[in-house]
């Protein structure tokens, strides 16, 4: 019963907090949004018994990546009220991402693995979405990918540091990289 | 789950929330005090004496004064954040505090209620950084909604400030889950029974450096995420007026006053239960084992507390361009290096 409970207050702040994004008129609000969004997905994750993964979510998107984005938001100190101007090539590019995104969750949801019930149902083996079993997972099976991600992101980083950099590093005293 | 093993487990937790909510926040008016007290003593002067005996009433009239003020939204404000932001902060600070464990099982009129602490998360570790890593947002988004660029310039700096410590704050914390192997708050707690020889501060399984590395960079690192001297940028007086709450007023402000102390009261609890041996008495023999386990943590605690103090009282602010060059460049390789450190002494003692 409090799993069901707690599952539907995760489930509608998800969609409702999901609908503040797109429908808030500040940018400002809708990362807000975002980050109530990604909070309520951390707690569904939790009715999965996905604790790990859960607070993954919320240390790295929310407490991460979402505080760069609203860094630069308050940087770039946009206009409140610009409007959007939906000429017509953007409708039909909206449309197309909008059907392909409709298509995803149908190809998921046929899925026989896929089942809207109930979250506490299956029982599941002991240990389940824990950090050792997350662990083993990834640095077994999954061995191959997690070094290609890392190579990735390290060249990423490189990326980002060599373009950030001004031209004239130097006379900031010492040129690390 | 059924019902009855729900209301089971639902009743143990409201009363031990019922019992550490209160006194949680009685200790965060007194720390308040003591701050004031000792900042007096190292000022060479008395601090507040005229409330009460020895200024003990004190918090009471701050907390009425506070109370009565006019509170103020300014004009350029964004309404629904501005006020949202001091709940935020507060929301953020008390959630960490549900898996510190206080002390060892109690029982309440012979029902046994477990140990205090009020959920054992089997991920309570990375709880405690998800939740203070929001904390974030309080103090940014006051400064943002605030209409005031002082205020903007000091939730920048300290959402700045925050990102780049949690590393450190994290990866100090490693090499205790790499000799424990468990993310369990109660099991790191039990790791470090008997005798402080078994704190993870000193390392029982390895030599003794990783340790103390991790509980130094742990504890500069705690400095720049509660936003303490000298690490307090995002209100430097000098620079910004008040920083990220220069438009605060009345109760709103008193919320981030609090939020403050409750995270030093977090950061604290989290050090001591990770690095000082949590609620274990130092020595594990006669005198010192008759004296409970709560009594150990708050002494803990509290002498972690007086070092915040202290450091405030000693240091000054570090600049920014300082601070950033500390935690990038040299606190951050310092804790990869105590990773390694930790797993060679791991592999080298058969421990792993």
């Amino acid at each position: 019963m409090a799993a069901t409970i707690f599952f539907w207050i995760c489930a509608l702040t998800t969609i409702f907090a999901g609908l503040g994004v797109i429908v808030a008129r500040s940018p400002m609000h809708s990362a807000v949004s975002l980050i109530a969004t990604l909070v309520a997905v951390a707690g569904l994750f939790l009715t999965l018994h996905a604790e790990f993964l859960a607070w993954i979510l919320v240390i790295v998107y929310t407490g991460a990546v979402m505080v760069l984005i609203i860094f630069v938001i308050s940087l770039l100190n946009l206009e409140k009220d610009e409007p959007i101007e939906y000429t017509t090539q953007r409708k039909w590019g909206l449309a197309v991402l909008a059907l392909f995104f409709l298509f995803f969750l149908a190809y998921m949801f046929s899925d026989p693995m896929v089942t809207l019930t109930s979250p506490d149902k299956p029982a599941l083996p002991s240990g389940w979405g824990s950090a050792q079993s997350l662990a083993l997972d990834l640095f077994t099976r999954y061995m191959v990918v997690v070094q290609l991600a890392g190579v990735l992101l390290t060249a990423a980083v490189i990326g980002a540091v060599v373009i950030a950099r001004k031209p004239d590093a130097e006379e900031g005293g010492d040129s690390a990289v | 789950m059924t019902e009855s093993a729900f209301f089971n487990a639902l009743i143990p937790a409201v009363v031990k929330i019922a019992l550490i909510f209160p006194v949680l926040l009685g200790f965060v008016a007194y720390s308040v005090l003591l701050e004031r007290k000792l900042l007096g003593r190292f000022q060479q002067r008395l601090g507040p004496t005229r409330v009460g005996p020895w200024g003990l009433l004190q918090p009471i009239a701050d907390g009425l004064k506070l109370f009565l003020k006019e509170d103020i939204i300014p004009r350029d404000a964004d309404r629904v954040l501005f006020i949202a932001a001091p709940a935020i902060s507060m929301i953020t600070a008390l959630m960490a505090v549900a898996v510190i464990p206080y002390g060892p099982e109690f029982s309440l009129l012979g029902y046994n209620m477990g140990p205090l602490q009020i959920a054992d998360v089997n991920v309570g570790l990375l709880y405690i950084f998800g939740v203070t890593s929001l904390g974030v947002y309080g103090i940014f988004l006051a400064g943002w909604s605030s209409g005031n660029k002082y205020s903007l310039l000091g939730g920048m700096r300290s959402s700045a400030q925050m990102i780049s410590y949690e590393l450190t704050l994290g990866l100090s914390v490693v090499v205790i889950l790499m000799a424990v192997g468990s993310l369990r708050i109660s099991d790191i707690v039990n790791s470090q029974s008997a005798g402080f020889w078994n704190w993870w501060v000193f390392s029982p399984q390895w030599f003794i450096v990783p340790g103390v590395i991790g509980f130094f960079l742990y504890i500069i690192s705690a400095f720049a995420e509660t936003n303490r001297l000298p690490f307090d940028l995002p209100e430097a007086e000098t620079e910004l007026v008040s920083g990220y709450n220069t438009e605060y007023s009345s109760m709103k402000f008193a919320m981030f006053f609090m939020a403050e102390y409750v995270n030093i009261l977090v950061v604290c609890s989290v050090a001591t239960t990770l690095f000082l041996g949590a609620w274990h008495s130092p020595l594990p023999f006669a005198p010192f084992t008759y004296v409970p386990g709560v009594i150990w943590f708050i002494l803990k605690v509290y002498f972690l507390v007086f070092v915040f103090i202290w450091i405030r009282a000693t240091l000054p602010r570090f600049r920014y361009d300082q601070l950033m060059y500390f935690g990038w460049k040299i606190l951050l390789p310092l804790a990869l290096v105590n990773i390694l450190l930790a797993a060679i002494g791991l592999i080298a003692s058969g421990n792993l």
